[in-house]
């Protein structure tokens, strides 16, 4: 299986598949965007506003629980993508593994705060928005890739190392993103009860 | 630019940049902008942060 699926990765450049990776991460965060915005756009802005100002509490409260020494278990897939999809060829791999991530609803997601993307593309009701605060979600998951291929020859590294320091910086992640998720819950809070 | 980046000037240029843009954002923002700004980090953060997962 795995020198069939090592066959079915060969044949394209790593350039290629680091490009239809990118793009369709972009693409899919773009169109998941749109349309929560549009499905958003359904629902009245009275009733969107009163949904926004109770989940703008609890995401106050969960980030605040996120910070302290025991977070609460993120709700998710906890799983990679299919590994099956080694098998259909190297492109459209790329392009479904890319997919995948940059809508981030069918694998592993770690952080409370990715709810802020699909619920805040939904609540905001307008797909122009939607698409955008997803698209930058789907390019940053899709062209990181690049900073995996071309960073650790810069800094002299192997890719086995560069990927244990990413692991290892994993805490101050966890802060980082259960702060903001906090700030974003303290604006929410702020702006829909104004 | 052919500049050597240390730590001092990336938060000189990081400071800089977020002053500049924080400016631009509030001449031109409704609440509705602030929060998609807002958001917009978020997805950003969260997409960097997921690179850290093991």
């Amino acid at each position: 299986v795995h020198a069939a699926s090592q066959r079915n990765q060969a044949g394209s450049s790593w350039i290629a598949k680091a490009v239809v990776f990118a793009l369709s991460a972009t693409f899919a965060g773009v169109l998941a965007g749109w349309a929560l915005g549009f499905a958003g756009s359904v629902l009245s802005f009275d009733a969107r506003v009163a949904v926004a100002s109770v989940l703008g509490i609890v995401a106050v409260a969960v980030g605040a629980m996120e910070l302290g020494p025991r977070p609460p278990r993120v709700l998710q897939w906890d799983a990679e993508t299919p590994q099956r999809w080694m098998n259909v060829g190297a492109l459209r791999w790329a392009s479904l593994n890319g997919s995948a991530l940059g809508t981030g609803a069918t694998s592993r997601i770690g952080f409370w705060l990715w709810y802020v993307i699909p619920i805040g593309a939904f609540l905001l009701g307008s797909p122009v928005w939607g698409a955008l605060i997803y698209g930058i979600y789907g390019l940053v998951r899709g062209w990181s890739v690049w900073a995996f291929l071309l960073l650790p020859r810069r800094l002299g590294m192997g890719g086995d190392a560069f990927g244990l320091w990413l692991v290892t910086h994993g805490e101050l992640s966890r802060v980082v993103v259960a702060t903001q998720l906090v700030i974003v819950g303290l604006v929410v809070v702020i702006v829909v009860g104004m | 630019l052919g500049m050597r980046l240390d730590r001092p000037k990336l938060l000189a240029f990081g400071l800089i940049a977020g002053t500049l843009v924080g400016v631009l954002i509030r001449l031109a923002s409704s609440d509705e902008v602030w929060l998609v700004v807002l958001l917009g980090i978020s997805a950003a953060l969260v997409g960097l942060a997921q690179q850290t997962l093991p």
